[in-house]
This record gives structure tokens, C-alpha cells and sequence, in this order.
């Protein structure tokens, strides 16, 4: 054999030169076989990719939701003052004194 | 619309409902499958080692490619594309039942007709039914259905490089059985 190009013809010669037909009526099966298929369209598939993406899109808003925003609930009363009470050592004294909204320290009328 | 016959004997006048072309100006999956047919069964029934399953497995790749064909590309090799339905297939097929060997040689033998290579093409037969599954295919692939490497490599999902190798290995055992066989 000279060179491999020749020697993949014989081959390729030899291997086609062995066949068997088909099982008599496969032909007819087959056509049979398609009439109850409905090919799948494109359409479709693109439908669901569509809904494939927004049910995930979804899904990962409802998530973030729920892990960024507080929790809502009734909401604490609002600091109306602040009491800072102290006794003077050795004394009977008690100093209290109040912060409410309306005051202003320094604050000339 | 007119379709010839696939592999068997049965002319069928009409292809099913629902298989004109309905894209204008594309062959259908039919007309694109008729000039293949015969090519395409071969290699199945080769690639199996000659079983009786070939049919089944022919059948299942043809329905394949119709259920599927409107994702196929048509800028794209229908070819390829349905060799490579088929090798998707045989190999499902080699998953359900690996008995194929056992069987070979005795189908194989059957087939062979009393000519003047007779013995030679038995020989060649019966190498490519020792081979491993995926290497029978690739050598069934370019020998019998005549694909080129970077086709095969396509089909069988396998580096162009890999198939050089086996159909190298291939082509140096078939040489030796020439060889033997110019010899006697």
C-alpha cells in the first residue's frame, strides 16, 4: 500500500461493500411513529425560558426582601424625656435633673 | 410530497401530516433525511455489531431528529446533525445491552457474501467488533459514512486529536490483516 489515503479507500472500499436491509414495513413504522408526533416548536421553549427567568427573578426579590428589610411590627413610643438623678456624697442631697423636648441649655428667653 | 423509501422495501407515497415545510424557502426535515437515510442506517447497524436492535434504534433517531428539527440551525450540516442524534442513540443503546459482542460475529458472517475479498472483509469485521463502542463508532463513521475528522469529532463529542489516534490504531491493525491476508 503506498500511502494511507490509498490504503483508507480500500478500507472504506471493503466496509461498505457489506450491508443489510432494514426490517420489511420499519419505513411505514416510522412514518406512523411521526404522524402522532407534534415536533416541538420554538416557541414554547422560548415561553418557558421566559418564565423560567422571571420565576427566579422573583423568587430572589421575595429573599432579598426578607433578609435586607426590618421585620415591621408596632412601632416604640417615642422619648418624651430623659431623668438623670444623683445624691451628693455625705449629703442628703439629691440632684435630679429633666430633659424634655421644649428645653434648651444656655438658651436665653 | 413524494418520499422514497428509507432503508427497507415499503415505498410510502406521503409523509405524514404536519411535515410540509413551514418555513418557506428550507427543505423539511424529510427532504433533508432522504439522501442520508441509507447512509445513516448503515452506520447504526454497523456501529451495533449488526444486531436486530439497529431498527429500533434507527427509528428512534429518526423520530428524534423530526421532534427536534426546529431547533436545528439551517445554516448548520443536517449531516452532522443527525449522525449525531444517531450516535447519542447507539450509545444508549450500548448503556441498555452490552451483549453485542457475543452476537457479532455470528451476524456479521451472515451478511458476508461468497466473493473474491470475502475472507478479507470478515477479517475487517470482525477487528471492528472487538473494538471498544466508542471506537467502533468513529471507525464506522469515517470508513463507512465517510465523514471527515473534524466532522467525527463533532458528531462523537470527542478532540480531533483523539480521533486520529484511534483511526490510526484502526488503520495500522487493518494493514497487518491485509498484509496477512496478501501474504496467503
Amino acid at each position: 500500500m503506498k500511502n494511507d489515503e490509498e490504503l483508507d479507500q480500500r478500507i472504506a472500499g471493503l466496509v461498505r461493500s457489506v450491508g443489510r436491509e432494514a426490517a420489511p414495513g420499519l419505513e411505514k413504522r416510522i412514518f406512523e411513529a411521526a404522524q402522532r408526533i407534534r415536533p416541538r416548536k420554538k416557541r414554547a421553549r422560548k415561553r418557558r425560558l421566559w418564565l423560567l427567568a422571571l420565576v427566579s427573578t422573583a423568587a430572589a426579590a421575595a429573599m432579598a426582601a426578607v433578609v435586607l428589610l426590618p421585620p415591621r411590627g408596632e412601632l416604640p413610643p417615642p422619648i418624651t424625656e430623659i431623668r438623670t438623678e444623683f445624691t451628693i456624697a455625705g449629703t442628703d442631697i439629691k440632684v435630679v435633673f429633666f430633659q424634655k423636648p421644649d428645653f434648651h441649655f444656655f438658651e436665653e428667653e | 410530497m413524494k418520499t422514497e423509501l428509507i432503508a427497507g422495501g415499503i415505498a410510502v407515497s406521503a409523509a405524514p401530516s404536519g411535515t410540509a415545510n413551514p418555513e418557506f424557502g428550507f427543505p423539511s426535515f424529510w427532504d433533508r433525511l432522504a439522501p442520508l437515510k441509507s447512509n445513516l442506517y448503515s452506520y447504526i447497524l454497523k456501529a451495533l455489531n449488526f444486531s436486530q436492535d439497529a431498527d429500533d434504534v434507527f427509528q428512534e433517531t429518526v423520530l428524534c431528529g423530526y421532534r427536534y428539527f426546529r431547533s436545528f440551525r439551517r445554516d448548520g450540516e443536517f449531516g452532522a446533525w443527525i449522525f449525531g442524534i444517531a450516535h447519542n442513540q447507539i450509545r444508549s443503546q450500548w448503556k441498555r445491552d452490552n451483549r453485542r459482542q457475543a452476537m457479532a460475529d455470528a451476524a456479521t458472517a451472515a451478511v458476508v457474501s461468497p466473493e473474491s475479498e470475502n475472507e478479507l472483509v470478515r477479517e475487517i469485521y470482525r477487528f471492528a467488533s472487538g473494538l471498544a463502542p466508542r471506537e467502533r463508532s468513529v471507525f464506522f463513521l469515517f470508513y463507512e459514512s465517510g465523514f471527515s475528522i473534524a466532522e467525527i469529532a463533532g458528531i462523537a463529542g470527542l478532540k480531533e486529536g483523539h480521533v486520529k489516534w484511534i483511526l490510526f490504531q484502526a488503520r495500522a491493525s487493518v494493514r497487518k490483516i491485509m498484509g496477512a491476508s496478501d501474504e496467503e
